[in-house]
């Protein structure tokens, strides 16, 4: 468990840099085309109907760029959450058919033409319009140089209940995922929102989507009481067997 | 009767509300009213008269499908590939053998026509260009003059971003109702928002959910509390719409024609996106602005996605190669949700239709506005 604990913190302490942002020559800085900057709730100015799963996470501000990079033209978006946890767990929520690539790092993926990751309180997603090695090569950097400018370190707090289950060598963006709310863990789980029917202020991870564990934390005795009501009121059809741990937690795993 | 007057209509003709038939259906349906639902205004809406050309429009239930392989090339939608989809399209809707003939069945060189586009996502999955430009190539080969033709969304400043410039169209009239100036305010000089100037507040659409907003937010939303104000784009500017959505997804649902206008065509949207958007994407559709004014539906499905909606993720975004056309937005709607939903599957992001996620469909149905009944839509599909 030691093992796993030191895994997960490299992972979403302080990444490892391949690249030195602060290093990087005066002709290979970006070239910043446009900036625009969207704080709480202004979100609906970039997304609409979007936002409202930032939001749940605690969103507070988007930085939208365009640059231009090494001779090729990017879409940055770097989204400062309240906590590291919320930068993983939006970040969390954009990784079906990414392919990790976070062992050492910080949690990131790739996918067709964009880069995404989690790094400190920031979520970031790098998209180029060029299919070019070169333009692959360069997102992280350009990842590394945003964290640079307007991150801060950070380290999400897991429990260890969660930790324990996750290998030296796994990869935390597929193995993990985190929810804040009603949106994101039906996002990521629907078949346990009868568990949490009516309650708010909730956060769950979840390992393997909900298929080996999702760890709830209901933040009151009285909301753990409910939950157990809920799951008693859903009876057999609720997929999940149940453990609780202290006065909030509930443990859900597949039957 | 003017369309701005058609609030004070309903006022003085509340007893004929209740011999409305199309009220009684709506009152009674489990669509309707649920306890826990806010209330909303929707019954001002269903006691407005019809007029000839409300939705469903010519063809009620008639979907037209054109699907070409080729209609993307390297990523880019092919301006020509577009163009013959969508004569293809147009001639099969109308049975006409001639392409001017077919549109005229819907504008006229009198009108004003807006092409209400989606920007939203920037530039990897907007309304293509390339569906626009064959929009307007063969509006002006109809005989509608370019200065007739009105590209418009709620933001002018996202239309700019993906390119909806005067540059790129010359003559036609690019607009939003929020706006900003040069400078990048979206203030006057006397600090009021450029955008109050452009809704109409003797139309809207009222829900029973506060829009509480902060200064950052305003300009977006461009008012607060319970009312969301109509765009005079729509009740004033244009006297024709066509609704040119994009084929994407919006979390476990779809965003196609219903949602393009409603959301499209109002402020203070942000209070909607929660209980009652589904509500939301078919009520708004029920008001004469929007209700009576929209000819034609073309779902632009050259470029979509099928999940990350409404935002653009590039690892969802696919190529459907395809124009879903009618005048009947409801019955566009559910072959374009059908599309989305068998892509989702196919891509292992859900294992079967929830039929929850299309409510806005059969609500939009149940308001008289088209045919989501799978059984019932007529679908042609060429290619």
């Amino acid at each position: 468990m030691k093992l796993a604990k030191l895994f997960a913190s490299l992972l979403l302490q302080g990444c490892v840099f391949l690249f030195s942002a602060t290093g990087l020559n005066a002709q290979d800085l970006p070239e910043t085309k446009s900036e625009r900057v969207f704080k709480g709730k202004a979100l609906y100015g970039f997304m609409n109907g979007g936002s409202d799963l930032f939001l749940e996470y605690g969103f507070e501000e988007l930085i939208a760029l365009e640059v231009k990079y090494k001779g090729n033209d990017f879409t940055v978006e770097v989204y400062k959450m309240p906590s590291p946890e919320d930068a993983f767990g939006i970040y969390s929520q954009h990784t079906f058919k990414c392919d990790p690539a976070d062992a050492g790092k910080c949690p990131d993926c790739t996918s067709p033409m964009q880069f995404q990751t989690a790094m400190g309180n920031l979520y970031i997603t790098v998209v180029y319009t060029s299919a070019s090695a070169d333009a692959a090569k360069s997102a992280p950097e350009l990842a590394e140089f945003f964290f640079t400018k307007y991150g801060k370190e950070g380290k999400a707090v897991i429990p260890d209940t969660v930790l324990s289950e996750i290998s030296n060598g796994e990869k935390i963006t597929q193995r993990l995922k985190y929810a804040r709310g009603a949106i994101s863990l039906s996002n990521l789980n629907s078949s346990v929102m009868p568990s949490v029917e009516g309650l708010e202020g909730y956060s769950a991870w979840l390992l393997d989507g909900g298929r080996t564990m999702i760890y709830i934390d209901l933040q009151s005795p009285d909301s753990l009481s409910k939950a157990l009501k809920n799951i008693s009121d859903a009876g057999e059809d609720f997929p999940f067997s149940v453990t609780y741990e202290k006065d909030s937690i509930l443990i859900l795993k597949m039957k | 009767m003017k369309r701005r007057d058609f609030f004070r209509f309903v006022s003085l003709t509340g007893a004929g509300l209740a011999l409305n038939p199309v009220v009684k259906a709506a009152e009674t349906s489990p669509l309707f009213g649920a306890d826990d639902k806010p209330a909303t205004n929707i019954k001002d809406a269903i006691a407005i008269p019809r007029v000839k050309e409300s939705m469903p429009g010519l063809y009620p239930g008639r979907v037209v499908r054109v699907t070409n392989p080729a209609s993307v090339i390297d990523g880019v939608p092919s301006s020509d590939a577009a163009y013959t989809m969508l004569k293809e399209s147009m001639l099969k809707l109308t049975g006409e053998k001639n392409l001017k003939k077919a549109w005229r069945k819907f504008v006229s060189p009198k009108d004003i026509v807006g092409l209400k586009v989606n920007p939203v996502a920037g530039k990897t999955l907007s309304t293509s260009h390339a569906v626009t430009g064959a929009v307007i190539r063969q509006l002006e080969e109809a005989g509608i003059p370019k200065e007739n033709i009105v590209i418009w969304d709620r933001r002018e400043m996202q239309l700019h971003e993906v390119g909806y410039t005067k540059e790129n169209y010359p003559g036609i009239t690019i607009t939003g109702t929020e706006c900003m100036d040069e400078k990048g305010s979206f203030y006057n000089a006397e600090g009021k928002l450029y955008s109050e100037e452009r809704v109409e507040k003797n139309q809207y659409f009222f829900a029973d959910v506060e829009g509480v907003h902060d200064d950052y937010t305003i300009p977006y939303m461009v008012n607060g509390g319970k009312y969301s104000y109509f765009t005079k784009i729509a009740t004033e500017k244009v006297t024709k719409i066509i609704n040119i959505p994009i084929l994407k997804n919006a979390g476990p649902t779809t965003t196609l024609c219903l949602k393009n206008l409603a959301f499209g065509a109002i402020t203070n949207t942000s209070r909607l996106h929660g209980k009652l958007w589904h509500e939301t994407c078919a009520y708004v559709c029920a008001f004469p602005p929007i209700r009576d004014k929209v000819v034609l539906n073309i779902a632009d499905g050259l470029i979509g996605c099928f999940d990350g909606g409404p935002g653009a993720k590039p690892q969802f975004i696919c190529n459907y190669n395809t124009l879903i056309v009618g005048t009947d937005p409801v019955a566009v709607d559910r072959v374009g949700h059908d599309i989305i939903i068998k892509k989702r599957i196919a891509e292992g992001v859900q294992k079967e239709d929830n039929p929850k996620a299309s409510r806005f469909i059969d609500m939009a149905a149940e308001l008289g506005l088209g045919i989501g009944d799978r059984t019932k839509i007529e679908l042609y599909e060429i290619g």
